[in-house]
């Protein structure tokens, strides 16, 4: 039975259901559908909090177990603690970005339940990507993922960003897969194994022989498929086309699910599989940080799209928060869990005050003049988001950036936070430029209310409440955090 | 005799071939090809590692058939976008479908 109880199973079955159910579904399909994926994601969110699900089921044992090699057979997927906080991460996120979609996609397509059932799916291949033991695992699940989201991304096939942001997307999103592919290959052939318990085992008793070419190679190979797909400079081209082209739901999930779970699994790989090998990593990373930094923010400042400037400022977010892996200390991760808590709500808080107010085909700022008189509730929302992205408390966002700067100089990486430090100053200039035309007043058209839907106002309460809450009582979930990072 | 060094190379022959092909080619559907080249280059580099170096499992032949998997699976939805892209820019050179930039 504990086989029913791993949440990904539940997503799966939740896929298919919502899948199957444009069968059966005659009128209404545009309310029915997003509900049913709401509330069963509520419903597996409150099945992994009410039986957390630790360990390796008897039915998977036989179903999953079949590698061998010769250091003895593994397991190719298992839930622990880091794949429990990733699932339930993922959850909330997918739970948020369907209140985000709902809305928006009855008005703008016909096409409803596909549109639901890839999202899950996506969902449900990053968690996969979370639970794996073992790199082709990995690698399965995250091009599950990846496939989704190509298709989402090119969703509105008669809008031209749409489509042009689907096919930039897949070009370099397939060319970086392949080559983390090789990365994977290459450690494989220096291994002989490819489960991260294992790698680590050999690593440790590889010593000098020839192979470590291959070892190195494949970690650096692998650390840049990484990058890419967290949009750390300077591989975050296709981030902005993107993120501004896509439906406005999978710009959200691309930034939050997709980079939360990128991270989940960065953590495991850091500190399981390559612990040995972190003169390499942590040095390509922290260039990375240190670029993304400067990148990410300074061309933030000359944005007009709305989604675009979120693209850059993500970007810089996650600079951050890869300082949590730089650290390489078990602060370090605990600290970049939490900020991917506060991550989570912050930025999609802000998706959602976008998805409401943007006009047909664009998102540009200038849609947002006058939004505190248009609709005080969603202004006083991405208020509270962008002062939360900032770093100001007591919002989640201040402590975010405070214990992950914090690791970062327990690790005595002084010049990092240094530069950390200097990029929030400016990346304050462009959150308040959005602040600023806000509230100022916009001509005649700006001025009539603005409707927004229900479903988007209960997202934007989740959101505000999830960002005050785990400001204010940030306890409960650091300790939980804490004890993701020492189960590791 | 032909050694694991000759496959490798022939291996990394392909990638490099498919990676050029991926930079220089202005059409979607042969930037599509240089994919697959790629992934083929990459398989090559996987059986060859478990005949040569770890002939006591099986992990690098599982590894060919999940690529093989994916890759097509990559390929029909590459095509799909393609298609829609054709019907909307009367084009499938990438240079052309160039709406947003910076």
């Amino acid at each position: 039975m504990d086989f029913f109880i791993a949440p990904e199973f539940l997503t799966a079955l939740l896929a298919l259901f919502v899948l199957c159910s444009d069968f059966f579904l005659k009128e209404k399909k545009e309310h029915i559908v997003p509900a049913i994926t709401v509330s069963g994601a509520m419903l597996i969110l409150t099945v992994s909090f009410a039986f957390p699900f630790i360990g390796e089921s008897s039915l998977l044992n036989s179903l999953f177990n079949g590698f061998e090699t010769s250091l003895g057979k593994f397991a190719t997927y298992s839930n622990d603690y880091l794949s429990l906080f990733g699932s339930r991460l993922l959850l909330v996120s997918l739970v948020l970005t369907t209140l985000l979609s709902w809305d928006y996609i009855q008005k703008r397509t016909k096409k409803i339940t596909e549109f639901y059932a890839l999202l899950i799916f996506a969902t449900c291949g990053l968690m996969f990507m979370v639970s794996a033991q073992e790199l082709l695992t990995f690698f399965v699940s995250l091009e599950t993922a990846s496939m989704c989201l190509y298709a989402l991304s090119a969703y509105f096939t008669d809008n031209k960003y749409s489509l042009e942001a689907g096919l930039k997307y897949f070009l370099l999103g397939a060319s970086f897969s392949a080559l983390m592919l090789y990365g994977i290959v290459l450690v494989y052939g220096a291994c002989g194994t490819t489960n991260y318990a294992q790698i680590a085992t050999v690593i440790s008793t590889i010593g000098e022989s020839g192979n470590t070419n291959f070892l190195y190679a494949g970690v650096v190979l692998i650390c840049i498929g990484f990058a890419f797909k967290l949009s750390l400079a300077p591989f975050h081209m296709w981030a902005p086309d993107v993120l501004q082209g896509a439906p406005t739901p999978i710009s959200a999930f691309l930034s939050v699910s997709s980079k939360a779970a990128g991270f989940m699994v960065l953590i495991r790989l850091t500190s399981v599989a390559f612990t040995q090998m972190n003169p390499v990593w942590v040095k390509f990373f922290l260039i990375c940080a240190i670029v993304s930094m400067i990148f990410g923010n300074l061309i933030a400042v000359w944005q007009t799209n709305m989604k675009r400037l979120m693209a850059y400022s993500s970007i810089g977010q996650v600079s951050y928060l890869v300082m949590g892996i730089i650290a390489t200390n078990d602060v370090g991760t605990s600290a970049l869990l939490y900020f991917l808590v506060s991550y989570v709500f912050t930025t999609l808080s802000i998706f959602i005050v976008i998805a409401c107010v943007s006009k047909h085909d664009g998102d540009d700022m200038a849609d947002f003049y006058g939004l505190s008189k248009r609709s005080p509730f969603v202004a006083m929302v991405a208020t509270i988001g962008i002062l939360s992205l900032c770093g100001i408390p007591p919002m989640s966002g201040f402590f975010a950036k405070f214990y992950v700067f914090a690791a970062a100089i327990k690790s005595k990486y002084f010049t990092l936070v240094f530069f950390a430090l200097i990029a929030t100053t400016v990346s304050l200039f462009y959150y308040l430029n959005v602040l600023r035309a806000m509230y100022i007043d916009g001509d005649e058209s700006h001025n009539t209310p603005l409707e927004v839907a229900n479903s988007s106002k209960v997202g934007m309460w989740l959101c505000l409440i999830g960002m005050m809450y785990f400001g204010i009582f940030p306890q409960q979930l650091v300790t939980f955090c804490n004890q993701v990072a020492v189960s590791l | 005799m032909i050694t694991l060094t000759h496959y490798l190379v022939l291996g990394a022959i392909l990638i490099c071939i498919g990676y050029l092909g991926m930079m220089v080619r202005k059409s979607a559907i042969g930037m599509l090809i240089s994919l697959e080249i790629i992934f083929n280059g990459i398989n090559l580099t996987a059986v060859a590692f478990n005949r040569f170096l770890h002939p006591d499992g099986v992990i690098g032949q599982i590894m060919v058939i999940f690529i093989i998997t994916v890759a097509a699976a990559e390929t029909a939805i590459a095509l799909a976008i393609m298609i829609n892209l054709f019907k909307k820019f009367k084009t499938i050179d990438v240079d052309e479908v160039n709406l947003m930039k910076w």
